[in-house]
C-alpha cells in the first residue's frame, strides 16, 4: 500500500508514508515501534515521511513534536488531532 | 582589551538584522543588543553574579540574545546541543548533566521552543543549576555596571569534541573568538553588503561562529532551523534567495540534499545569481556533490566556484582554511594513490579512472590570523605533499580543553594544536585524507569508536568476544566500524550486530555504524594486547569484499 492508496485513515497513511521512507511494507511497521526503532530509520527520513504526511492532508505537523521519543502511535495520534481541527 | 560584547555592539546598527523567515520576524541588532541589556538584568535578578551561561534552545533571536547575554554579564557562553538525531531522552539528559558539570554552569537560559516535557526532564536532570526562560524580556533595563574583562577570559567554551562520556569543552577567549571572526570575514572574503543564512543548528561552531562574523561584519543575518532545511529543501532554497542572503555554511549533505530534491521533484523558478558565497565544510566535502551541485543550480545563475570547501574547527574558533567564494580562484581536486595516505608518506597522483585513485577535494588556504602545517607528534613538519597531522597555532586558536591537565591537552611540545586530521598541502592549499584518531564527522557532529565499542559491549550476548572499533573513511562514506569475534552461529551473531547497532543509533544518535561478527582470534593484536589498527582495518575490508552483492548493488 502506498500512501496515495492509503484512504483517509491516519493510521494507515502514518504507516505508509513511514514504511516507505525506509522501502519496508506496512505491515513490517508496528505502531507501538518507536519512530527511531523502525529498521534503517533515521531523522531526515522521518522528516521526509512527516512531509508527505503533511502534503497529503494539508496539514502542518509542528516542529516541537518529540520526534525523538515518539512512537509510531503518538503520529497517528497528532496526525488524527490535527486533521480533525483542519476540518 | 578588546570584549566581544562591546565588539559587536559597534560592528551593529540600525541599518542590520537578525530575520528570522519561517516565522516572519525582522529585529533591528540595535533592538536585539538592548533586549540583551534587559535580558542581563532578568538574569542578574535569579544568580547574582554568573560565570558560565548555558545556551539551550532552538534557532531565533533568542538563541542570539542569549549568547549576548552572557557576554553583556561577564559570563562565558556555553551553547548546549538539542537532542537532535535519535539519542533516547535519558542519554541526552545524561550528557547534558555531564556538560553542566564540566562548565560549573551557573544558569541555562531556554526559551519556549523547547517543550514543557523536555524542559522538564532536563530542570529535574540539571538541579540544581536554574533554568531561565528568556522569550521576552522582562526588566525595562540592563545592568548598570558595564562590561569588564575580555581579553583573555573566557567568552564561549564550545563543547564538540571528546567522547560522549567524556565531552570536552573548547575554551574561547574574546581575543580568540575576536581574532576567529576577523579571520572568516577575510578569509571567506565578506563584502559589507553581504547577508548572511544559516540554518545549521546555532549550538555547533559552525552557526555559532558563522551568524557571529556576519555580525562582527556588519551584516544582516537570516536564520532557519535544521527541520525548515531537511523537510523541504526547495523550498528552504526559494526562501534563502528571497531573504537576500549572499552567503551560506553548510556542510556537503545540505548540498547533496539540494541535487537529490532538484532530481526528484521540479525546481522553482530561481535566479541564484547574488549567490556569493556557499561554503562547503563541518563534514568530508564530497567531489561528486561538488560537481552535481554546480552543474544542476548553474543552470539557475548559480556562478562557477561560490561552492567553496573549507575545514575548520571550534579549536580555532572556526575557520582554519577556506576558498573565499566566486572571486577566488574556484575549488580544486586531486587524485592520489588510496594506499599511500598513511601518515609519512609522500602522496601519489594518479590518473582519476586509475583503480587505485581517491579524489580529494582542496580545502582552500589558512586565512592571515592561523597558520597550519603538516608535522608528526613531535611537531616535525613535513614537506609539502606528505600526509600527516594536521597542526595549527594563531590567535583564534584555543588554549586548550576546559578542565583538562596538560599532559592531556592536544598541543604539540613546541605549542601547536593537534588536531587529529591527516591532510597533504599542496601550494599552501589543504587537501583532508582523514584522521590519526578513531573519530567520524556526519553533519557536523564528532562520534567516536571508544562510545560505539563501549555500547556493543554492553549489548545482552555481545559481552564475552573480543572487540576492536575502527573508524573507516574512504573519502565518500565514514562509518564506525566494529569487529566481534564471537563463535556463536551466524543467523544468532547477526541477529545480535543488529541489535548493537540499534543501541548504537538509540543511544547516541549514529546510524553509519556497522557490527561485524568475525571468527575467534581474528582480530589483530600488538604484543602488549592493543588492537592492530591498520590490520584490523584490513580484516573488515576483505570481510567486506568477500559478502555476497545483493541484487541492484552498485558496489
Amino acid at each position: 500500500m502506498t500512501i496515495a492508496d492509503s484512504g483517509d485513515d491516519p493510521a494507515d497513511v502514518v504507516v505508509a508514508a513511514l514504511a516507505a521512507a525506509v522501502s519496508l511494507a506496512a505491515d513490517q511497521i508496528k505502531t507501538s515501534q518507536r519512530l527511531a526503532q523502525i529498521p534503517g530509520m533515521e531523522s531526515v527520513k522521518i522528516l521526509r515521511a512527516v512531509v508527505r504526511i503533511e502534503d497529503y492532508y494539508h496539514i502542518n505537523v509542528p516542529d516541537d513534536f518529540l520526534f525523538e521519543t515518539a512512537t509510531v502511535a503518538d503520529l497517528i495520534d497528532l496526525v488524527a488531532r490535527l486533521v480533525k481541527e483542519s476540518r | 582589551m578588546v570584549h566581544l560584547w562591546h565588539l559587536l555592539a559597534d560592528a551593529c546598527s540600525a541599518g542590520n538584522a537578525l530575520l528570522v523567515p519561517p516565522q516572519d520576524q525582522r529585529f533591528a541588532m540595535t533592538e536585539v543588543l538592548d533586549r540583551a541589556e534587559r535580558t542581563a538584568s532578568d538574569v542578574l535578578a535569579v544568580v547574582e553574579r554568573p560565570r558560565r551561561v548555558g545556551v539551550l534552545m532552538a534557532n531565533g533571536e533568542p538563541w542570539l540574545r542569549g549568547v549576548l547575554t552572557a557576554l553583556r554579564l561577564d559570563a562565558a557562553a556555553v551553547p548546549l546541543p538539542l537532542p537532535v538525531g535519535f539519542a533516547g531522552a535519558d542519554a541526552y539528559v545524561a550528557h547534558l548533566r555531564r556538560v553542566a558539570a564540566d562548565a560549573s554552569l551557573d544558569a541555562v537560559l531556554v526559551d519556549s521552543s523547547l517543550r514543557r516535557f523536555i524542559t522538564s526532564r532536563i530542570r529535574a536532570g540539571l538541579d540544581p543549576v536554574p533554568l531561565l526562560d528568556i522569550t521576552e524580556p522582562v526588566r525595562p533595563h540592563g545592568p548598570d555596571r558595564p562590561p569588564c574583562g575580555g581579553g583573555d577570559e573566557l567568552a564561549v567554551i564550545q563543547y564538540t569534541s571528546g567522547s560522549t562520556s567524556a565531552p570536552k569543552g573548547v575554551t574561547l577567549t574574546h581575543r580568540n573568538v575576536a581574532s576567529g571572526l576577523n579571520a572568516l570575514i577575510g578569509g571567506l572574503g565578506f563584502a559589507p553588503d553581504d547577508v548572511v543564512g544559516l540554518w545549521v543548528p546555532l549550538f555547533h561552531d559552525m552557526g555559532l561562529f558563522m551568524m557571529l562574523s556576519g555580525l562582527a561584519n556588519g551584516s544582516t543575518v537570516c536564520l532557519w532551523r535544521p527541520a525548515d532545511f531537511v523537510r523541504r529543501p526547495l523550498r528552504w532554497l526559494t526562501e534563502f534567495v528571497g531573504s537576500g542572503a549572499t552567503v551560506l555554511a553548510a556542510p556537503n549533505f545540505c548540498y547533496e540534499q539540494l541535487v537529490e530534491a532538484a532530481g526528484r521533484e521540479p525546481v522553482p523558478e530561481l535566479d541564484l545569481s547574488r549567490w556569493r558565497l556557499a561554503t562547503n565544510a563541518a563534514e568530508m566535502v564530497r567531489p561528486a556533490t561538488q560537481v552535481a551541485f554546480e552543474e544542476i543550480f548553474g543552470r539557475y545563475g548559480l556562478r562557477p566556484g561560490v561552492l567553496s570547501p573549507g575545514y575548520g574547527m571550534a579549536e580555532a574558533t572556526l575557520i582554519v582554511s577556506a576558498q573565499s567564494g566566486h572571486l577566488g580562484p574556484g575549488w580544486r581536486a586531486l587524485s592520489v594513490d588510496r594506499d599511500r595516505l598513511d601518515a609519512g608518506h609522500q602522496v601519489r597522483p594518479v590518473d582519476p579512472d586509475d583503480p587505485a585513485a581517491r579524489t580529494v577535494v582542496g580545502c582552500g588556504p589558512c586565512p592571515p590570523e592561523v597558520s597550519a602545517r603538516i608535522g608528526d607528534e613531535t611537531g616535525t613538519a613535513y614537506p609539502d605533499g606528505t600526509v600527516g597531522e594536521v597542526q595549527i597555532t594563531g590567535t583564534p586558536v584555543t588554549g586548550g580543553y576546559l578542565n583538562l591537565p596538560p599532559a592531556q591537552q592536544p598541543f604539540t611540545p613546541d605549542g601547536w594544536l593537534r588536531t587529529g586530521d591527516l591532510a597533504f598541502l599542496d601550494h599552501g592549499e589543504l587537501f583532508i585524507v582523514g584522521r590519526l584518531k578513531d573519530m567520524i564527522t556526519v553533519r557536523g557532529q564528532n562520534y567516536y569508536a571508544e562510545d560505539v565499542e563501549e555500547i556493543v559491549r554492553a549489548t545482552p550476548g555481545i559481552e564475552r568476544g573480543r572487540r576492536a572499533a575502527i573508524a573507516v573513511s574512504d573519502g565518500s562514506d565514514e562509518r564506525i566500524v566494529v569487529l566481534w569475534e564471537t563463535a556463536v552461529d551466524p543467523d544468532r551473531a547477526s541477529t545480535l550486530a543488529e541489535s548493537a547497532r540499534e543501541r548504537v543509533r538509540d543511544q547516541i544518535g549514529l546510524a553509519a555504524v556497522e557490527v561485524v561478527p568475525v571468527a575467534p582470534t581474528t582480530i589483530p593484536h600488538t604484543s602488549s594486547g592493543k588492537v592492530r589498527r591498520r590490520a584490523a582495518l584490513q580484516v573488515y575490508l576483505t570481510h567486506r569484499d568477500s559478502r555476497p552483492v545483493p541484487e541492484g548493488d552498485p558496489r
